[in-house]
């Protein structure tokens, strides 16, 4: 039941937007989601909208797996077109129904709304989709090495993200296996009230916390027979360089950018 | 029949290929028998599906003449059908043995006095000390006592179908022949129908009256170990070996000496090796 579960899902594709540098796309994806919280009309998200079609056009990727990253977020697309509906007031009277009552603003504000969310989404789901978690990591690195000068530690902290995220399937593999073992003795995961549930995770949570533990302790030792002590001094195999297409990209995107905040 | 199954099929998304592919087996009741295949071969799989932990995609599984999904509940399943998977002490949370071993009885409801009970005499079934390690923490145990404990965890469900994977995997040598003496002496004395999974042929050999080989979901050969390690060639052929001892007599027979291969006790085949050593007889060093 929990293999379902999809973190920062990545798919391989031979394509233009996965070939990019990832530092570009993570600025590219940065610039535009601050793009989208000045866009102040329909026309500006339509603009936003065509953008976002396009990058997908250009990735290889088909529609269905985009939209597959929406859904999680449908509840929160519904609370806040319900929320501004009832609660933005101005405009004209829509509806009215005994205490209820609907104002032109609402649907309009609302509206905005799920509009800003599902693009915002989508672009940031895109750059996932297209960039693996290593390359993500190694760009957020690079981004952030600048600020290393104000003490902030940018290796590590991509370090932290790479072992994380790797160790993702690892760990939902473990639980399962570990839910299966407390199963086969008797253990219900899945009935009761909301307080014998959570108290019936206990059998789960020790076993996969102490072998989280054991596993990081392993991890800490092996690095350190291969003479890891932080990124001092550290060199890479594969070092980022910006192509001309990261800049045309880069061209491309701010067009965009300016288009959909004017309109 | 006390469990069958009927091709059993299984996949775990739909679209992907069957882990099991059509599996038929048979195990009576009071038989000590083992499933060997190498790794990926669906032993792990098949016996998920003999406690109701994974629903066969298509296929039957009965026990005592039952289908699985017929039965009241899961529980019932899995109290008569005993799993201790591989690694069994990765399992282990409580903070004493006695309420680890305690959690699969609890879960079925049974009242304290009897649970003391299981609790004790599962202990015993595995050669632990009650008194002394009752209160210990499990997690301060040595290896092979945290397996044990783990055991017994299931042991003290009183299942009838003792299910085991994989269980001597990582101990040394004398644990290793420590628990599987115990093993059969659950299956001889206590009269536990006992399935043993592992991917060594030598494990299983000495102890079980049945074996069952797996190959990419399918079971491939099915018999005792005499018959199945006769088979010499079409075992090596899906990445399996026969145990040291049958190779020994293999290689011989190779070179033309017409020994026996059927017998696997390590003075059985002194014998038979002495047997054809012309002008040799053995006078007991």
């Amino acid at each position: 039941m929990l293999k379902n579960i999809t973190l920062g899902q990545y798919i391989l594709r031979d394509s233009l937007i996965h070939n990019l540098d990832p530092r570009m796309k993570i600025m590219i994806t940065m610039l535009i989601v601050i793009g989208l919280f000045f866009i102040g009309s329909f026309w500006g998200f339509l603009v936003a909208g065509a953008y976002i079609i396009t990058v997908i056009a250009f990735s290889h990727l088909s529609w269905k797996v985009v939209i597959r990253g929406l859904k999680p977020v449908m509840f929160i697309l519904v609370f806040t077109i319900v929320i501004h509906l009832f609660f933005t007031r101005g405009g004209v009277v829509l509806l009215e129904w005994g205490f209820l009552r609907i104002e032109s603003e609402g649907l309009f504000t609302g509206l905005f709304m799920a509009v800003r969310i599902m693009l915002l989404i989508s672009l940031t789901s895109l750059l996932t989709l297209t960039t693996s978690p290593i390359q993500l990591t190694d760009g957020l690195e690079y981004l952030l090495n600048p600020f290393r000068r104000f003490g902030l530690p940018a290796h590590e902290l991509a370090m932290m993200m790479t072992i994380a995220l790797r160790f993702i399937p690892t760990l939902l593999e473990e639980a399962d296996k570990i839910m299966k073992a407390q199963q086969a003795r008797g253990a219900d995961f899945e009935s009761g009230s909301i307080f014998r549930r959570a108290k019936s995770l206990v059998p789960l949570l020790v076993p996969l916390f102490l072998s989280a533990f054991r596993r990081a302790d392993d991890l800490a030792m092996a690095m350190e027979a291969r003479c890891y002590r932080g990124g001092e001094g550290r060199t890479r195999m594969k070092e980022l360089s910006f192509l001309s297409r990261d800049w045309a990209a880069l061209g491309f995107s701010a067009g965009f950018i300016i288009i959909f905040i004017i309109l | 029949m006390f469990v069958e199954l009927k091709d059993v099929h299984y996949r775990y998304q739909a679209g992907e290929e069957d882990i099991l592919k059509g599996v038929n087996l048979e195990i009576e009741k009071g038989q000590f028998v083992a499933l060997v295949g190498h790794t990926g071969s669906g032993k792990s799989t098949l016996v998920q599906t003999i406690n109701g932990l994974l629903r066969p995609t298509s296929g039957q599984v009965l026990i005592e003449g039952r289908e699985i999904r017929d039965w009241e509940s899961p529980i019932k399943v899995r109290k008569k059908v005993g799993l201790v998977f591989q690694y069994p002490e990765h399992q282990l949370f409580e903070e004493s043995v006695f309420k680890d071993i305690a959690f699969g009885p609890k879960n079925l409801g049974w009242p304290e006095k009897e649970i003391t009970e299981k609790v004790k005499q599962a202990m015993e079934f595995v050669q632990l000390d009650y008194e002394e390690l009752k209160d210990r923490s499990p997690f301060g145990l040595s290896g092979g006592q945290k397996r044990r404990v783990a055991i017994a965890g299931v042991l003290a469900m009183e299942p009838e179908l003792l299910i085991l994977d994989e269980p001597i995997a990582g101990l040394d040598p004398r644990g290793r022949r420590k628990l599987m003496d115990r093993i059969n002496w659950l299956n001889e004395e206590q009269g536990i129908t006992v399935l043993l999974i592992s991917h060594r042929m030598e494990d299983a050999a000495r102890r079980a009256q049945k074996l069952f080989v797996m190959n990419q979901g399918r079971i491939v050969l099915s018999g005792s170990p005499q018959e199945i390690f006769e088979q010499r060639d079409e075992l090596y052929e899906i990445g399996l070996e026969i145990p040291p001892l049958n190779e020994v007599l293999w290689q011989l027979r190779k070179c033309g000496y017409p020994v026996r291969t059927d017998i696997f006790t390590i003075e059985d085949v002194e014998e038979e090796i002495l047997r054809h050593w012309r002008g040799f007889r053995c006078s007991k060093i």
